[in-house]
C-alpha cells in the first residue's frame, strides 16, 4: 500500500500552501459588491421579470443581456423584411430560430447587413459571411456545452424534472449600436445562462459611404492609440474615486489599447471602447465601456451603470435598456396612441411620436426620413394612405418584442416601433 | 415564477456561507494549478464573482459544493489555457513538458510533484478524490464528464503514477 501512504503524504503538503493574508479580505469585498447589487436587482425584479424566462434567476436581471423569448420562425419570417436603418444601408434579421432540445431552449438571430448603393468593395459580403459564421458557429458550441452539463447532471443521479428546472437557456443575437448616413455600429452577442464564462460579443462598425469597417484610427487619428489611453486612464480615475476597483496593470488590468481593441460608435458619434466582462476589473463589474471625446458630457459607464444613471436623470419618463424591457402596458398604450394618430391622420402627432431616421417603405421604393420637416412635408395623403388606416384599424392582438422591434399590422402595411435612445418612437412604416 | 424570493435567498445565503468557510480551499485548488500566488487570487476573485452573479442557476441548496466546485475548477483550467494562448510558441513547448509530466521536472521526486506534473484534467481528477475526498459522482458533476470517462482517466492518472514512483 506504498501508493496510499504516498498519497497521504502528498494532501499533507497540498495542505501546506500558504493562504495569502489577502484573500479573506478580498473575498469579503466580493461578496459586500454583489449584496448592494443584489438589493438594487431584487428592487428592479417586480419591473423586469416578465421577459425573463419562466424561473430564471435573479442574478439574470442584471445581465447586460436580457433573455428575450418571443422569437418563432413565424415571427421571424414576418421580420424578414422591416428594415429598420436609413438611408444606405439595412440590417435585418437574415435567419432566424429558435427550438428546444432536452430542455434546453436556443434562439438565434442572425443579421445580414445590406448596402442600398451598388457595392463593389466585398466588404459587406465578407462581413455577412463572418457574421454568419460566429453565430452558427457559437450556437453548436454551446449547444454542445450545455448537452455535456446535462449527460453530467443525469448520469450522476440527476432527474429530467430536475434538470428542465434549470431552464437552460442560450441566446444568439444582434443589437444596433448607433446609425447615421454615414456610419453602422452594431454588436452580435451570444450567451448562456448557466455560465457567463461563454459569453461573446463582437462589434462592428461600417462606412456606408466607402464601404469599409472603419477602424478607432479612422476616427481618432494617427495618435489613435495615446488619445484613447489617455481618455481611458483619466476615466478609469474618476471612476476609481467612486469606488470601482479596476486591477493594476500586474494583475491583468488595463495597459492600454490595442488596434484590435473593441469599440462601436455611440448615438452621440463618438468611439466607445469596450472591454469584456473580468478584462480589466473584477467580474462584478460587467462590461465596461469607455466612450472617447466625451469629456464634457456625462462619462459612459460600465452598461449596467449607465442604465441606473440615466433613469435617475429623467424621473418622469421611464428609459428603456432594449424592447425586451418595455412593459407590455406600455407598449399597448403606445400601439393605442399610434391607432389614434393614423385615425385622426395628424401628421404633427406622428411626427413627434417617430425617431428618426424614419424609414418609409413604400412599394415604389423606400425612402429615409431624417427629420420632422422632411415627413411633414411628405404630404398627408402619402402617409395615411386608406390601406394604411384600415391595417391600423383591424391591428390588434398581443405585440411581442424582438431586437428589431414592434410591429403593428398583420401583413402589409405595417408601423414598426422600438426603443432607441430609451424611448420608445416609430421606426418604420410599410406599405 | 417559482424559485424567486424565499428560496433563492436562502441558496445567496448559503453560497456566501460556503465561500467564507470554505475560501481557502479554493485558493489551495488554484493555487496548486497556476502555481503563482496572485493567479491564484485572480482565479478565486473570478470563481466567486461568477458564482454570486449566477446564483439563480443553483436551485438545491445542497448541491452547492459541486456547482462551486464546477465554476473554479472551470476558472483555474481557463486560466491555464489562457496563459498557454499568450506565451509565444517557444515558451508554449516548455509548458508542455512541465505539464504533461516530463524529465527534469522530476526531481522533486514526491508523489505531490508527481501529480503536478499530469495532464490538468486528470490532476483535477485527482485532487479533486484525493485531497478534496470528492466522491466520482461528484466529480463528473463538477468535471461536466461522464463516469465513465472520468473512471477511465482517474485510472490512467493512478496508472501513470505508480510507473513513475515504481522507477524510482
Amino acid at each position: 500500500m506504498k501508493r496510499l501512504s504516498q498519497m497521504e503524504l502528498a494532501k499533507q503538503e497540498y495542505e501546506r500552501i500558504e493562504i495569502p493574508e489577502e484573500l479573506s479580505g478580498r473575498v469579503e469585498k466580493i461578496i459586500n459588491q454583489y449584496e448592494h447589487k443584489r438589493r438594487e436587482a431584487v428592487l428592479k425584479q417586480g419591473r423586469k421579470r416578465w421577459y425573463l424566462r419562466g424561473a430564471a434567476s435573479v442574478a439574470a436581471a442584471v445581465l447586460v443581456f436580457a433573455v428575450g423569448v418571443n422569437t418563432s420562425t413565424a415571427f421571424a419570417g414576418a421580420m424578414d423584411d422591416v428594415p429598420i436603418l436609413g438611408s444606405l444601408a439595412r440590417i435585418f434579421t437574415f435567419r432566424s430560430y429558435s427550438e428546444e432540445k432536452g430542455d434546453i431552449g436556443l434562439s438565434v438571430e442572425i443579421p445580414s447587413v445590406e448596402m442600398i448603393a451598388e457595392s463593389n468593395s466585398g466588404v459587406t459580403e465578407r462581413v455577412n459571411q463572418e457574421i454568419y459564421e460566429l453565430c452558427e458557429q457559437y450556437a453548436q458550441e454551446a449547444m454542445a456545452r450545455a448537452e455535456e452539463y446535462r449527460q453530467a447532471f443525469l448520469d450522476t443521479g440527476g432527474t429530467e424534472e430536475e434538470w428542465a428546472e434549470h431552464h437552460i437557456a442560450i441566446q444568439v443575437g444582434y443589437e444596433i449600436k448607433s446609425q447615421t448616413d454615414h456610419y453602422l455600429s452594431f454588436m452580435i452577442w451570444g450567451n448562456e445562462n448557466w455560465s457567463s464564462a461563454f459569453d461573446t460579443a463582437r462589434y462592428y462598425t461600417m462606412d456606408l459611404e466607402k464601404q469599409e469597417l472603419v477602424t478607432l484610427r479612422d476616427l481618432l487619428g494617427e495618435d489613435y492609440i495615446a488619445i484613447a489611453n489617455q481618455s481611458i486612464r483619466t476615466q478609469m480615475k474618476e471612476r476609481e474615486a467612486q469606488g470601482v476597483t479596476f486591477f493594476t496593470e500586474d494583475e491583468g488590468g488595463f495597459a492600454g489599447i490595442t488596434q484590435d481593441s473593441s469599440f462601436y460608435l455611440n448615438e452621440n458619434g463618438n468611439p466607445v471602447i469596450v472591454f469584456e466582462k473580468y478584462q480589466i476589473a473584477p467580474g462584478a463589474y460587467g462590461v465596461i465601456a469607455f466612450e472617447i471625446g466625451a469629456e464634457n458630457r456625462k462619462l459612459a459607464g460600465t452598461e449596467e451603470n449607465t442604465d441606473t444613471d440615466i433613469r435617475q436623470g429623467s424621473a418622469e419618463e421611464t428609459y428603456y435598456e432594449d424592447n425586451f424591457a418595455v412593459e407590455q402596458e406600455a407598449v399597448d398604450e403606445f400601439a393605442l396612441k399610434i391607432k389614434q394618430i393614423v385615425e385622426e391622420q395628424d401628421m404633427e402627432a406622428l411626427a413627434d411620436t417617430v425617431c428618426y431616421p424614419l424609414y418609409v417603405g413604400r412599394k415604389d421604393g423606400s425612402i429615409s426620413v431624417n427629420h420632422r420637416e422632411e415627413l411633414i412635408a411628405l404630404g398627408v395623403d402619402t402617409i395615411f394612405t386608406p390601406e394604411l388606416s384600415e391595417a391600423m384599424e383591424q391591428a390588434d392582438g398581443e405585440l411581442s418584442p424582438s431586437r428589431a422591434g414592434f410591429v403593428l399590422g398583420d401583413g402589409r402595411p405595417n408601423i414598426v416601433f422600438g426603443v432607441r435612445d430609451g424611448k420608445l418612437g416609430i421606426q418604420g412604416i410599410n406599405y | 415564477m417559482r424559485g424567486y424570493g424565499e428560496g433563492s435567498s436562502a441558496c445567496y445565503d448559503g453560497l456566501t456561507e460556503y465561500v467564507v468557510e470554505n475560501q481557502n480551499k479554493f485558493y489551495r485548488l488554484a493555487f496548486s494549478f497556476v502555481r503563482s500566488r496572485e493567479d491564484a487570487l485572480d482565479v478565486v476573485q473570478n470563481a466567486v464573482c461568477k458564482a454570486l452573479s449566477h446564483y439563480g442557476t443553483l436551485r438545491n441548496k445542497d448541491a452547492i459544493r459541486t456547482w462551486f466546485y464546477r465554476i473554479l475548477v472551470n476558472e483555474s483550467l481557463l486560466f491555464l489555457k489562457k496563459r498557454k494562448e499568450e506565451l509565444l510558441p517557444e515558451d508554449n513547448e516548455m509548458i508542455e513538458n512541465i505539464s504533461y509530466y516530463e524529465k527534469g521536472y522530476e526531481l522533486q521526486d514526491n508523489l505531490y510533484s508527481q501529480i503536478n506534473c499530469l495532464p490538468s484534467d486528470i490532476q483535477m481528477i485527482i485532487k479533486l478524490r484525493y485531497y478534496e475526498e470528492f466522491s466520482l459522482n461528484e466529480i463528473a458533476v463538477v468535471m461536466g464528464m461522464n463516469l465513465n470517462t472520468l473512471k477511465s482517466k482517474l485510472y490512467r492518472g493512478l496508472k501513470l503514477l505508480k510507473q513513475t514512483m515504481e522507477e524510482e
